[in-house]
């Protein structure tokens, strides 16, 4: 178990290389001058040229990747261009905040997406099953960016029920509450469908094994069964399933947290690509790709204690 | 540990991360009574040195916490008032002789504001080591006098018209505390370190909401909120919805959207809209080869209905413009030199033996020049002309005409730009001459004699005159046929019927001081 964490983080750590690099490019390629963005038009030459030096914009490619995965290793994200504050004190202040969406809408998905799919699949092709089915194919095909508008307009203008912008009252748990129902249904709606999907799917195939029959020839009650004895079984796909949507269920959040003008990782960095406040956009997509990268190396964990055939898989 | 173990565990520790997250943000106690206004702001604030600030983001900060010689007045009509000047007199064009308001104290342990506060605060732009982004709003200045603990002289190396309408009364007018800056190395970020206006930052959650509160040393009138609370929203749309929401009392709305709110359409909201100080125009770059020839561009000035495009992409809501000078400014132009004429302009490519021709209109994120652009693509296919309509993100269209990011410009041929505009007419002007040609003037248009002329228009301090000057500068800019000239636009505000509005004449910020409760 032990050799086999280890290749997983150092395979977690090329991809972080790989990331990082691939994100330097981008940079390079994205027309726009930073400087020019950021001192508007008053600035002369000299000032730009000045602010360029202070970002490091000066030094070929190579050195400042170098230099940014050295303060990286450090834990130092550099300072924003625009503010001069650490990158790391704009990040930790939004981290949390899209954390406690993507957790809260893998939440929701858990709470109504396995119950779903258990109900649907005890009940294989009756009206019932059916319309899960719908219902679930419906939910995942829907744009987050919709489902945000919407929500917002019904909710939110319509009835009044829930702010329609931030994250609520810093220290005001019932406000912080209340303004993250409406953003994290946004991001969890498609995954409820999807993990009602995947988990039917799997514990029909479970209730077609062999050791379900004898539960049944023991006359166990199919509640029992499906409960204690299928459900465990057909669940441990959802699990890589969640490692791997991490990142689909971030990139939700993004779109969500512009829409909601919600203070989050993904707000930050569109905010900072518009205004090419580079330094910034670097350190949000380091720490999310590190996020990324992590919610997959404990999926993998987690799926390899649950079943010892994986740790052979690498 | 089981399988069923490990999945407890991890739901358990899921819930019980989020909470600590939620509760890990426990802060400040949020102050929820009083009179709170709830305000959208364009985007968060970067910088609130005068010399050194962004833009208008900033300005609405540093109005409501800073104080001037004197400010600029909330209504109709652009003008000034005194500030922490008990007087403020412009002795001869080279002369301005001030006196502060005895007793005006600063937040923090810094006293009471002096003259050589105003001193320090105006010659600091002129020192190379500040870099001011802002130094021209300076440039005409020699020294400050200090002639008493409340009295001084501003002593000007030539004169400079725009002072007391884009200098004293706008943001570089604004005083620092000398003794809190020099403390700090002389520069000030998104701290004022020391401010002696009605409010002061009580709280600020980057990116997330600037609480400012009332400034408990201020002395002058009182203002009626206890608490400004500036959220940043770029995206329009979210703040409309939010301010439906009842989030916001106060929201600037897009264009498009003054529709819903006119004619008392939504009765709980009070619309205001104002003539912005912008100018949106399509320019030409004269270096390209298709577009070298005056006669082609002369065709496209004349192919380009202004007006039936303002009507497609605004629904009347925006007026056509006849130059660059926005309406309200001395100098603005009331007709153009070269009418819509589709005729003649078919006659200009035939005499300049340019057939099918093909051109590319670029422009940055906005969805309402998007719609002007389609119109305009209509509008010169009735000439033969096919245009390809090309929207791009706003940072690389601005790059996209600049000679520091490469070839593009040369590849550059129309172009759709907005500018806002200080209220002084020579800041409209002073990005079409020779030496921003592949910085800000992108249609490269260059003449010495215009550039002479410019400038001389800066120090003339006869209005007609001046007015005049800025009039023939733009008809001569027409000429050069790489400029058509589209609107000025609007800034539309909308609040509640229970809170009065106060904005600068253009509506491209709001004056905390002045705005109360209906």
């Amino acid at each position: 178990m032990l050799f086999y964490l280890f290749r997983r983080l150092l395979l977690a750590i090329s991809v972080l290389l790989v990331t990082v690099t691939m994100l330097f490019s981008l940079v390079f390629l994205v027309p726009g001058d930073p400087a020019s963005v950021a001192l508007g038009p008053r600035a002369t030459q000299a000032q730009k040229e000045a602010l360029r030096q202070r970002m490091g914009m000066d030094q070929p490619a190579l050195v400042q990747v170098g230099r940014f995965l050295a303060r990286v290793a450090t834990g130092d994200l550099g300072e924003d261009v625009l503010t001069h504050r650490p990158v790391n004190q704009l990040v930790a202040r939004a981290l949390p905040n899209t954390l406690v969406l993507a957790l809260t809408a893998i939440g929701w998905a858990m709470l109504l997406g396995i119950p779903l799919g258990c109900w649907a699949a005890l009940r294989p092709d009756t009206l019932a099953d059916r319309v899960i089915g719908v219902l679930s194919t419906s939910v995942i095909a829907l744009p987050a960016f919709v489902v945000a508008i919407y929500a917002l307009l019904v909710f939110s203008v319509g009835l009044k029920w829930f702010p329609a912008i931030g994250a609520g009252h810093p220290g005001d748990l019932g406000s912080q509450l209340h303004a993250l129902v409406l953003p994290s249904l946004t991001v969890g709606l498609s995954w409820i469908g999807y993990l009602a999907r995947l988990v039917r799917a799997s514990m029909l195939e479970v209730l077609q094994e062999n050791h379900v029959r004898t539960y049944r020839a023991f006359g166990l009650s199919d509640r029992l069964i499906a409960l204690h004895y299928v459900l465990p079984i057909a669940i441990v796909p959802v699990v890589s399933v969640l490692g791997v949507g991490i990142g689909s269920l971030l990139s939700g959040a993004v779109l969500t947290e512009i829409v909601f003008a919600r203070p989050g990782l993904g707000k930050l960095a569109y905010d900072s690509v518009i205004s090419r406040n580079f330094p910034v956009v670097m350190g949000t997509v380091v720490v999310t790709a590190a996020l990324y990268v992590l919610a997959n190396v404990a999926a993998d964990l987690i799926n390899a204690r649950l079943d010892p055939r994986l740790r052979q898989g690498l | 540990m089981n399988r069923r173990e490990i999945l407890k565990a991890m739901s358990v520790a899921a819930v019980g991360l989020s909470c600590s997250m939620v509760m890990g943000g426990r802060q400040l106690a949020f102050a929820a009574e009083g009179k709170v206004l709830k305000v959208q702001n364009d985007q968060d604030i970067t910088n609130l040195d005068p010399a050194l600030r962004g833009g208008w983001y900033d300005e609405m900060v540093m109005f409501a916490t800073y104080a001037g010689l004197c400010q600029y007045k909330a209504g109709d009509t652009w003008g000034w008032q005194l500030d922490a000047a008990k007087t403020l007199e412009q002795v001869d064009p080279l002369t301005v002789r001030f006196e502060l308001k005895p007793g005006l104290l600063w937040t923090g342990d810094f006293g009471e504001m002096t003259a050589e506060d105003v001193k320090y605060s105006f010659e600091r732009f002129l020192d190379p080591k500040l870099a001011a982004v802002y130094a021209t709003d300076w440039d005409a200045l020699d020294h400050v006098e200090v002639t008493g603990k409340y009295t001084g002289v501003i002593h000007l190396k030539h004169a400079f018209a725009p002072l007391f309408t884009s200098t004293l009364p706008h943001a570089s007018g604004l005083i620092v505390c000398k003794k809190a800056v020099s403390a700090a190395g002389g520069k000030i970020a998104t701290d004022p370190l020391a401010t002696s206006g009605p409010y002061r930052i009580g709280n600020w959650q980057p990116r997330e909401r600037l609480t400012l509160v009332r400034n408990e040393k201020w002395q002058g009138a009182k203002p009626y909120f206890d608490e400004i609370q500036l959220v940043p929203i770029g995206d329009l749309n979210t703040a409309e919805i939010a301010f439906e929401a009842g989030d916001l009392n106060m929201t600037k709305i897009n264009v498009s959207a003054i529709a819903k709110f006119q004619d008392n359409a939504q009765p709980d909201t009070t619309l205001t809209v104002r003539p912005a100080l912008a100018y949106t125009w399509l320019g030409m770059n004269v270096e390209h080869p298709k577009l070298k020839d005056v006669r082609v561009r002369r065709a496209i000035q004349q192919a380009i209905d202004v007006p039936g495009v303002l009507d497609a992409a605004f629904g009347g809501a925006v007026k056509p413009a006849f130059g660059l000078v926005p309406p309200p400014l001395p100098g603005a132009r009331s007709a153009n030199r070269y009418a819509y004429d589709p005729a003649a302009a078919k006659k200009l490519l035939a005499d300049a033996g340019v057939g099918n021709l093909q051109l590319r209109l670029d422009f940055g994120t906005n969805t309402d020049i998007a719609t002007a652009a389609q119109v305009i693509q209509a509008q010169l296919a009735q000439i033969g002309i096919t245009l390809q309509v090309n929207q791009m993100d706003s940072a690389a269209f601005v790059a996209a005409g600049q000679n520091a990011e490469g070839d593009a410009w040369k590849d550059s041929q129309l172009r759709i730009t907005t500018f806002t505009t200080a209220p002084d007419a020579s800041w409209v002007t002073a990005w079409f001459t020779c030496d921003q040609v592949g910085v800000w003037n992108t249609q490269r248009t260059c003449d010495k004699q215009w550039d002479q002329a410019n400038a001389a228009a800066a120090l003339e301090l006869d209005p007609a005159k001046r007015a005049a000057q800025y009039i023939k500068l733009q008809d001569e800019l027409e000429e050069t046929g790489a400029y058509v000239f589209l609107y000025h636009g609007t800034n539309a505000w909308i609040t509640p019927n229970t809170v009065h509005g106060a904005w600068t004449p253009d509506g491209q910020w709001p004056l905390f001081r002045d705005v109360t409760g209906a």
